[in-house]
Protein backbone atom coordinates (compact mmCIF):
# COMPACT_ATOMS: atom_id res chain seq x y z
CA UNK A 1 0.00 0.00 0.00
CA UNK A 2 2.86 2.45 0.72
CA UNK A 3 4.70 1.20 -2.39
CA UNK A 4 1.56 2.43 -4.17
CA UNK A 5 0.76 5.81 -2.36
CA UNK A 6 4.66 6.54 -3.19
CA UNK A 7 4.38 5.44 -6.88
CA UNK A 8 1.25 7.67 -7.34
CA UNK A 9 2.77 10.70 -5.75
CA UNK A 10 6.13 10.30 -7.73
CA UNK A 11 4.06 9.97 -11.11
CA UNK A 12 1.64 13.16 -10.07
CA UNK A 13 4.94 15.24 -9.47
CA UNK A 14 6.66 13.84 -12.27
CA UNK A 15 3.97 14.12 -14.53
CA UNK A 16 2.60 17.84 -14.09
CA UNK A 17 6.47 18.78 -14.09
CA UNK A 18 6.31 17.09 -17.31
CA UNK A 19 4.52 18.85 -20.27
CA UNK A 20 4.99 18.56 -23.87
CA UNK A 21 5.32 21.75 -24.97
CA UNK A 22 3.91 22.75 -28.71
CA UNK A 23 7.10 23.87 -31.02
CA UNK A 24 6.89 27.81 -29.24
CA UNK A 25 9.63 28.83 -32.16
CA UNK A 26 6.87 28.82 -34.87
CA UNK A 27 4.99 31.42 -32.85
CA UNK A 28 4.86 34.40 -35.26
CA UNK A 29 7.32 37.32 -33.54
CA UNK A 30 4.68 39.92 -34.03
CA UNK A 31 3.02 41.89 -31.07
CA UNK A 32 0.04 40.91 -29.45
CA UNK A 33 -2.36 43.42 -30.49
CA UNK A 34 -5.26 44.15 -28.10
CA UNK A 35 -8.05 47.09 -27.88
CA UNK A 36 -10.28 48.19 -25.51
CA UNK A 37 -13.23 50.23 -26.22
CA UNK A 38 -15.41 52.32 -23.62
CA UNK A 39 -19.04 50.69 -24.89
CA UNK A 40 -20.86 53.86 -23.51
CA UNK A 41 -18.86 56.25 -25.91
CA UNK A 42 -20.31 57.05 -29.42
CA UNK A 43 -17.26 57.81 -31.40
CA UNK A 44 -19.54 59.37 -34.04
CA UNK A 45 -19.48 62.54 -31.85
CA UNK A 46 -15.94 63.24 -32.11
CA UNK A 47 -14.54 65.80 -35.13
CA UNK A 48 -11.12 66.51 -33.90
CA UNK A 49 -7.98 65.40 -32.80
CA UNK A 50 -4.61 66.41 -31.52
CA UNK A 51 -1.60 64.00 -31.00
CA UNK A 52 1.20 64.42 -28.70
CA UNK A 53 4.31 64.33 -30.82
CA UNK A 54 6.55 62.32 -28.81
CA UNK A 55 6.26 59.02 -27.29
CA UNK A 56 6.45 58.83 -23.29
CA UNK A 57 9.27 55.61 -22.69
CA UNK A 58 9.33 54.12 -19.39
CA UNK A 59 11.76 51.89 -18.50
CA UNK A 60 14.39 50.67 -15.87
CA UNK A 61 17.06 53.58 -17.21
CA UNK A 62 15.36 57.35 -16.31
CA UNK A 63 17.27 58.89 -19.38
CA UNK A 64 15.50 57.09 -21.52
CA UNK A 65 11.89 59.00 -21.25
CA UNK A 66 11.07 60.59 -24.18
CA UNK A 67 11.03 58.97 -27.73
CA UNK A 68 10.73 61.02 -30.39
CA UNK A 69 13.62 60.41 -33.56
CA UNK A 70 12.43 59.11 -36.87
CA UNK A 71 11.23 56.09 -35.91
CA UNK A 72 8.96 57.69 -33.14
CA UNK A 73 7.55 60.17 -36.12
CA UNK A 74 6.97 57.19 -38.42
CA UNK A 75 4.60 55.42 -34.93
CA UNK A 76 3.06 58.84 -34.67
CA UNK A 77 2.69 59.58 -38.38
CA UNK A 78 0.68 55.99 -38.78
CA UNK A 79 -1.76 57.32 -35.95
CA UNK A 80 -2.46 60.36 -37.59
CA UNK A 81 -3.13 58.55 -41.17
CA UNK A 82 -5.61 55.82 -39.51
CA UNK A 83 -7.46 58.82 -37.58
CA UNK A 84 -8.07 61.01 -40.71
CA UNK A 85 -8.75 57.77 -42.56
CA UNK A 86 -11.34 57.83 -40.28
CA UNK A 87 -12.97 60.73 -40.83
CA UNK A 88 -11.59 62.79 -38.13
CA UNK A 89 -9.86 66.11 -38.46
CA UNK A 90 -5.99 66.66 -36.60
CA UNK A 91 -5.69 70.24 -35.09
CA UNK A 92 -3.46 72.00 -32.45
CA UNK A 93 -3.58 70.29 -28.88
CA UNK A 94 -4.46 74.42 -28.22
CA UNK A 95 -7.70 74.24 -30.83
CA UNK A 96 -9.66 72.54 -28.74
CA UNK A 97 -9.55 69.10 -29.87
CA UNK A 98 -12.46 66.54 -29.33
CA UNK A 99 -9.88 64.07 -28.72
CA UNK A 100 -6.40 63.65 -27.35
CA UNK A 101 -4.14 60.68 -28.57
CA UNK A 102 -0.71 59.89 -26.57
CA UNK A 103 1.06 57.03 -27.24
CA UNK A 104 3.34 55.44 -24.01
CA UNK A 105 6.33 53.04 -24.23
CA UNK A 106 7.32 50.24 -22.29
CA UNK A 107 10.64 48.27 -21.70
CA UNK A 108 11.12 45.56 -19.24
CA UNK A 109 12.35 42.08 -18.78
CA UNK A 110 10.74 38.53 -18.43
CA UNK A 111 13.00 36.35 -15.98
CA UNK A 112 12.72 33.17 -16.66
CA UNK A 113 14.37 30.81 -14.66
CA UNK A 114 15.99 27.62 -15.27
CA UNK A 115 15.64 25.50 -11.86
CA UNK A 116 18.87 23.28 -10.98
CA UNK A 117 18.85 19.54 -12.68
CA UNK A 118 18.08 18.83 -16.45
CA UNK A 119 16.82 21.15 -18.74
CA UNK A 120 15.58 19.89 -22.19
CA UNK A 121 15.30 23.64 -22.91
CA UNK A 122 12.93 25.67 -25.40
CA UNK A 123 12.22 24.15 -28.68
CA UNK A 124 15.37 24.89 -30.52
CA UNK A 125 17.34 24.94 -27.76
CA UNK A 126 20.84 23.03 -29.44
CA UNK A 127 20.46 19.10 -29.70
CA UNK A 128 22.75 17.08 -27.52
CA UNK A 129 22.65 14.92 -31.06
CA UNK A 130 24.92 17.44 -31.96
CA UNK A 131 27.65 16.18 -29.60
CA UNK A 132 26.69 13.07 -30.70
CA UNK A 133 25.06 11.82 -28.36
CA UNK A 134 21.23 10.90 -29.20
CA UNK A 135 18.70 9.35 -27.87
CA UNK A 136 17.35 10.22 -24.04
CA UNK A 137 20.56 12.31 -23.56
CA UNK A 138 19.91 15.75 -22.00
CA UNK A 139 21.49 18.81 -20.58
CA UNK A 140 22.41 18.96 -16.32
CA UNK A 141 22.91 22.31 -15.39
CA UNK A 142 24.53 21.89 -11.60
CA UNK A 143 23.37 25.16 -10.64
CA UNK A 144 20.37 27.84 -11.18
CA UNK A 145 20.56 30.48 -13.59
CA UNK A 146 18.12 32.59 -15.30
CA UNK A 147 17.55 33.61 -18.91
CA UNK A 148 16.30 37.37 -19.62
CA UNK A 149 13.83 37.52 -22.71
CA UNK A 150 13.17 41.34 -23.19
CA UNK A 151 9.90 42.51 -23.95
CA UNK A 152 7.99 45.43 -24.79
CA UNK A 153 4.34 47.85 -24.80
CA UNK A 154 3.57 49.97 -27.18
CA UNK A 155 0.04 52.03 -25.50
CA UNK A 156 -1.73 54.08 -27.84
CA UNK A 157 -4.72 56.11 -25.70
CA UNK A 158 -7.64 57.94 -26.88
CA UNK A 159 -9.13 60.81 -24.86
CA UNK A 160 -12.12 62.19 -24.64
CA UNK A 161 -11.29 65.62 -24.04
CA UNK A 162 -14.66 67.27 -25.56
CA UNK A 163 -16.61 66.26 -22.36
CA UNK A 164 -13.49 66.24 -19.96
CA UNK A 165 -15.08 69.40 -18.57
CA UNK A 166 -17.79 67.43 -17.51
CA UNK A 167 -16.17 65.15 -15.03
CA UNK A 168 -13.77 66.92 -12.87
CA UNK A 169 -10.41 65.45 -12.60
CA UNK A 170 -11.14 62.58 -14.37
CA UNK A 171 -10.22 62.40 -18.48
CA UNK A 172 -11.63 59.54 -20.08
CA UNK A 173 -9.51 57.38 -22.21
CA UNK A 174 -12.44 56.32 -24.49
CA UNK A 175 -10.17 53.67 -26.74
CA UNK A 176 -7.10 52.43 -26.89
CA UNK A 177 -4.44 49.98 -28.23
CA UNK A 178 -1.75 48.14 -26.70
CA UNK A 179 0.74 46.28 -28.45
CA UNK A 180 2.80 43.63 -26.88
CA UNK A 181 5.62 41.31 -27.44
CA UNK A 182 9.33 40.20 -27.24
CA UNK A 183 11.73 43.33 -28.83
CA UNK A 184 15.17 42.43 -28.81
CA UNK A 185 17.23 44.41 -29.43
CA UNK A 186 16.59 45.72 -33.19
CA UNK A 187 15.21 49.13 -33.16
CA UNK A 188 13.70 48.96 -36.88
CA UNK A 189 12.28 45.61 -35.23
CA UNK A 190 10.57 47.76 -32.77
CA UNK A 191 9.56 50.80 -34.79
CA UNK A 192 7.99 47.99 -37.82
CA UNK A 193 5.94 46.39 -34.88
CA UNK A 194 4.51 49.74 -33.40
CA UNK A 195 3.89 50.59 -36.41
CA UNK A 196 1.95 47.16 -37.09
CA UNK A 197 0.18 47.14 -33.86
CA UNK A 198 -1.32 50.91 -34.83
CA UNK A 199 -2.79 49.05 -38.28
CA UNK A 200 -3.92 46.31 -36.75
CA UNK A 201 -5.70 47.98 -33.73
CA UNK A 202 -7.43 50.54 -36.11
CA UNK A 203 -8.26 47.53 -38.48
CA UNK A 204 -9.94 46.01 -35.41
CA UNK A 205 -11.65 48.65 -33.97
CA UNK A 206 -14.28 49.39 -37.10
CA UNK A 207 -16.39 51.90 -34.58
CA UNK A 208 -13.72 54.39 -34.83
CA UNK A 209 -15.44 56.80 -37.37
CA UNK A 210 -16.47 60.04 -37.50
CA UNK A 211 -19.31 59.55 -39.07
CA UNK B 1 14.68 13.24 -20.66
CA UNK B 2 13.72 13.77 -17.27
CA UNK B 3 10.38 12.77 -18.47
CA UNK B 4 11.92 9.44 -20.12
CA UNK B 5 13.63 8.27 -16.49
CA UNK B 6 10.91 8.59 -14.47
CA UNK B 7 8.86 6.59 -16.44
CA UNK B 8 11.47 3.74 -16.83
CA UNK B 9 11.80 4.36 -13.20
CA UNK B 10 7.93 3.85 -12.85
CA UNK B 11 7.24 0.80 -14.91
CA UNK B 12 10.60 -0.77 -13.47
CA UNK B 13 8.84 -0.17 -9.77
CA UNK B 14 5.94 -1.41 -11.33
CA UNK B 15 6.90 -4.78 -13.23
CA UNK B 16 8.60 -5.53 -10.10
CA UNK B 17 5.23 -5.50 -8.98
CA UNK B 18 4.11 -7.23 -11.56
CA UNK B 19 6.29 -10.44 -10.95
CA UNK B 20 5.77 -10.88 -7.69
CA UNK B 21 3.93 -13.55 -6.44
CA UNK B 22 0.25 -13.63 -6.67
CA UNK B 23 -2.24 -12.81 -8.93
CA UNK B 24 -1.34 -9.21 -11.73
CA UNK B 25 -3.27 -7.65 -14.04
CA UNK B 26 -0.74 -5.10 -15.35
CA UNK B 27 -0.10 -3.20 -18.49
CA UNK B 28 1.95 -0.50 -19.98
CA UNK B 29 0.80 1.24 -22.69
CA UNK B 30 1.33 3.92 -25.61
CA UNK B 31 -1.51 5.94 -25.91
CA UNK B 32 -2.64 8.02 -28.63
CA UNK B 33 -6.14 9.85 -29.41
CA UNK B 34 -7.98 13.13 -30.30
CA UNK B 35 -9.90 15.50 -28.19
CA UNK B 36 -13.70 15.23 -28.52
CA UNK B 37 -16.71 17.60 -26.95
CA UNK B 38 -14.69 20.68 -27.40
CA UNK B 39 -13.47 22.77 -30.01
CA UNK B 40 -10.15 24.30 -28.11
CA UNK B 41 -8.06 21.62 -30.36
CA UNK B 42 -9.26 18.64 -32.68
CA UNK B 43 -5.74 17.92 -33.83
CA UNK B 44 -4.85 13.92 -33.32
CA UNK B 45 -2.08 13.58 -30.94
CA UNK B 46 0.29 10.54 -30.45
CA UNK B 47 1.95 12.18 -27.04
CA UNK B 48 0.30 9.72 -24.04
CA UNK B 49 0.99 6.64 -22.31
CA UNK B 50 -0.37 4.66 -19.54
CA UNK B 51 0.25 2.40 -17.04
CA UNK B 52 -1.81 0.18 -14.63
CA UNK B 53 -1.54 -2.56 -12.11
CA UNK B 54 -4.34 -4.91 -10.43
CA UNK B 55 -5.87 -7.70 -8.74
CA UNK B 56 -8.06 -10.64 -9.75
CA UNK B 57 -10.44 -11.26 -7.67
CA UNK B 58 -12.12 -13.64 -9.71
CA UNK B 59 -11.22 -15.78 -12.50
CA UNK B 60 -12.42 -13.23 -15.13
CA UNK B 61 -12.34 -9.75 -13.34
CA UNK B 62 -9.69 -8.00 -11.94
CA UNK B 63 -9.63 -4.24 -10.33
CA UNK B 64 -6.48 -2.07 -9.86
CA UNK B 65 -5.73 1.64 -10.60
CA UNK B 66 -4.45 3.01 -14.14
CA UNK B 67 -2.48 6.31 -14.45
CA UNK B 68 -2.44 7.98 -17.52
CA UNK B 69 -0.47 11.21 -19.16
CA UNK B 70 -1.49 12.88 -22.62
CA UNK B 71 -0.69 15.98 -24.35
CA UNK B 72 -2.54 17.76 -27.20
CA UNK B 73 -1.76 21.13 -29.25
CA UNK B 74 -2.77 22.85 -31.87
CA UNK B 75 -2.06 26.23 -33.62
CA UNK B 76 -4.31 28.68 -34.91
CA UNK B 77 -3.05 31.26 -37.04
CA UNK B 78 -3.29 34.99 -36.90
CA UNK B 79 -7.16 36.09 -35.99
CA UNK B 80 -8.69 38.68 -34.03
CA UNK B 81 -10.87 37.08 -31.41
CA UNK B 82 -13.74 39.72 -30.22
CA UNK B 83 -14.66 39.91 -26.57
CA UNK B 84 -17.22 42.80 -25.21
CA UNK B 85 -15.48 45.81 -24.95
CA UNK B 86 -12.00 44.82 -26.31
CA UNK B 87 -10.47 42.79 -29.42
CA UNK B 88 -7.04 40.76 -29.61
CA UNK B 89 -5.23 39.68 -32.65
CA UNK B 90 -2.39 37.41 -32.21
CA UNK B 91 -1.75 33.57 -33.70
CA UNK B 92 -1.20 31.24 -30.87
CA UNK B 93 -0.62 27.41 -29.70
CA UNK B 94 -3.53 26.34 -27.88
CA UNK B 95 -2.34 23.09 -25.54
CA UNK B 96 -4.08 20.16 -23.16
CA UNK B 97 -2.30 18.22 -20.57
CA UNK B 98 -4.01 15.65 -18.80
CA UNK B 99 -3.61 12.82 -16.17
CA UNK B 100 -6.29 10.90 -15.94
CA UNK B 101 -6.31 8.72 -12.40
CA UNK B 102 -8.66 5.91 -12.48
CA UNK B 103 -9.89 2.78 -10.02
CA UNK B 104 -10.43 0.02 -12.96
CA UNK B 105 -12.68 -3.23 -13.21
CA UNK B 106 -12.04 -5.41 -16.08
CA UNK B 107 -14.04 -8.19 -16.98
CA UNK B 108 -11.91 -11.06 -19.01
CA UNK B 109 -13.14 -12.93 -22.21
CA UNK B 110 -11.66 -16.54 -22.99
CA UNK B 111 -8.74 -15.73 -19.94
CA UNK B 112 -7.44 -19.40 -20.84
CA UNK B 113 -6.67 -18.67 -24.54
CA UNK B 114 -4.03 -16.79 -26.53
CA UNK B 115 -6.88 -14.21 -27.43
CA UNK B 116 -8.41 -12.24 -24.01
CA UNK B 117 -10.84 -9.51 -25.49
CA UNK B 118 -12.19 -7.77 -22.04
CA UNK B 119 -14.61 -4.61 -20.95
CA UNK B 120 -13.39 -2.26 -18.40
CA UNK B 121 -14.44 0.64 -16.50
CA UNK B 122 -12.35 2.97 -14.66
CA UNK B 123 -13.46 5.75 -12.83
CA UNK B 124 -11.76 8.42 -10.97
CA UNK B 125 -10.10 12.08 -11.03
CA UNK B 126 -8.52 14.05 -13.61
CA UNK B 127 -5.65 16.62 -13.20
CA UNK B 128 -5.75 18.83 -16.68
CA UNK B 129 -3.63 22.19 -17.98
CA UNK B 130 -5.63 24.35 -20.45
CA UNK B 131 -3.14 26.86 -22.04
CA UNK B 132 -2.87 29.02 -24.92
CA UNK B 133 0.89 30.41 -25.86
CA UNK B 134 1.09 33.08 -27.62
CA UNK B 135 4.58 35.46 -28.33
CA UNK B 136 6.30 35.04 -25.11
CA UNK B 137 3.04 35.01 -22.86
CA UNK B 138 0.84 32.50 -21.91
CA UNK B 139 -2.44 32.11 -20.55
CA UNK B 140 -2.72 28.75 -18.31
CA UNK B 141 -5.89 27.16 -16.19
CA UNK B 142 -5.34 24.17 -14.05
CA UNK B 143 -8.41 22.38 -12.78
CA UNK B 144 -9.46 18.97 -11.27
CA UNK B 145 -12.00 16.62 -13.10
CA UNK B 146 -14.51 14.00 -12.26
CA UNK B 147 -13.39 10.79 -14.84
CA UNK B 148 -14.93 7.73 -16.20
CA UNK B 149 -13.21 5.85 -18.75
CA UNK B 150 -14.90 2.86 -20.30
CA UNK B 151 -12.66 0.55 -22.49
CA UNK B 152 -12.79 -1.98 -24.97
CA UNK B 153 -9.84 -4.05 -25.92
CA UNK B 154 -8.06 -7.92 -26.19
CA UNK B 155 -5.09 -9.21 -25.36
CA UNK B 156 -3.16 -11.48 -27.10
CA UNK B 157 -0.70 -13.32 -24.73
CA UNK B 158 2.83 -14.06 -26.50
CA UNK B 159 1.78 -17.91 -26.07
CA UNK B 160 -0.60 -19.89 -24.40
CA UNK B 161 0.28 -19.74 -20.64
CA UNK B 162 2.68 -17.21 -21.34
CA UNK B 163 1.75 -14.37 -19.01
CA UNK B 164 3.21 -11.71 -21.23
CA UNK B 165 1.00 -10.72 -24.23
CA UNK B 166 0.28 -7.49 -26.43
CA UNK B 167 -2.43 -4.93 -25.20
CA UNK B 168 -4.80 -3.33 -27.68
CA UNK B 169 -7.87 -1.11 -26.77
CA UNK B 170 -10.20 1.65 -27.83
CA UNK B 171 -11.07 3.95 -24.48
CA UNK B 172 -13.15 7.16 -24.11
CA UNK B 173 -12.22 9.11 -21.63
CA UNK B 174 -15.01 11.39 -20.08
CA UNK B 175 -14.05 14.04 -17.82
CA UNK B 176 -15.44 17.41 -16.29
CA UNK B 177 -12.69 19.52 -16.40
CA UNK B 178 -13.58 23.03 -17.24
CA UNK B 179 -11.92 26.42 -18.45
CA UNK B 180 -15.11 29.17 -19.10
CA UNK B 181 -12.44 31.44 -20.61
CA UNK B 182 -11.54 29.00 -23.31
CA UNK B 183 -15.20 28.04 -23.70
CA UNK B 184 -13.91 23.99 -22.64
CA UNK B 185 -16.92 22.36 -20.87
CA UNK B 186 -14.97 19.19 -20.86
CA UNK B 187 -11.71 17.68 -21.62
CA UNK B 188 -12.77 14.77 -23.11
CA UNK B 189 -11.14 12.44 -25.88
CA UNK B 190 -11.18 8.87 -27.68
CA UNK B 191 -7.58 7.51 -27.39
CA UNK B 192 -6.11 4.18 -28.72
CA UNK B 193 -3.71 1.86 -27.00
CA UNK B 194 -1.16 -0.17 -28.07
CA UNK B 195 1.56 -1.76 -25.37
CA UNK B 196 2.35 -4.76 -23.01
CA UNK B 197 0.29 -6.56 -20.76
CA UNK B 198 0.47 -9.30 -17.98
CA UNK B 199 -1.98 -11.14 -16.67
CA UNK B 200 -1.06 -13.81 -14.07
CA UNK B 201 -4.08 -15.47 -12.28
CA UNK B 202 -2.52 -17.45 -9.73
Amino acid sequence: MKKIVFLLALFVLAMTACKNLPPLDDLSSNFVVLTNYDTTADFTSYRTFAVRDTIQVVTNDPKDSVWYDAGAQQIIQEVVNQMTAAGYQRVDVHSNPDLGIQLVGLKNTTIYAIPPGYWWGYPGWGSPCYWGYCGGWGYWYPYYYTVAVSTGTIIIDMADLKDASDHIGKINIVWNIVGNGQIGSSTSFIVDQCVRTVKQGFLQSPYIKAQ
Amino acid sequence: MKKIFLIILVFIQVAGMAQQRGTSDFHVNWEFGVPVGNNFITNFSALGFNIGYGKFIKDDLAVGFDLGWNNYYQYAPTKTYEYPGGAATTDLYKYIHTLPMTLYAVHYFHTESIFAPFVKLGLGAQYSEQNIYYNVYETTNENWGFTAIPEIGTVVHFRKDNPWGLYTSVRYKYSTNKAEVFGINNVSSINFNVGLAYLLKH
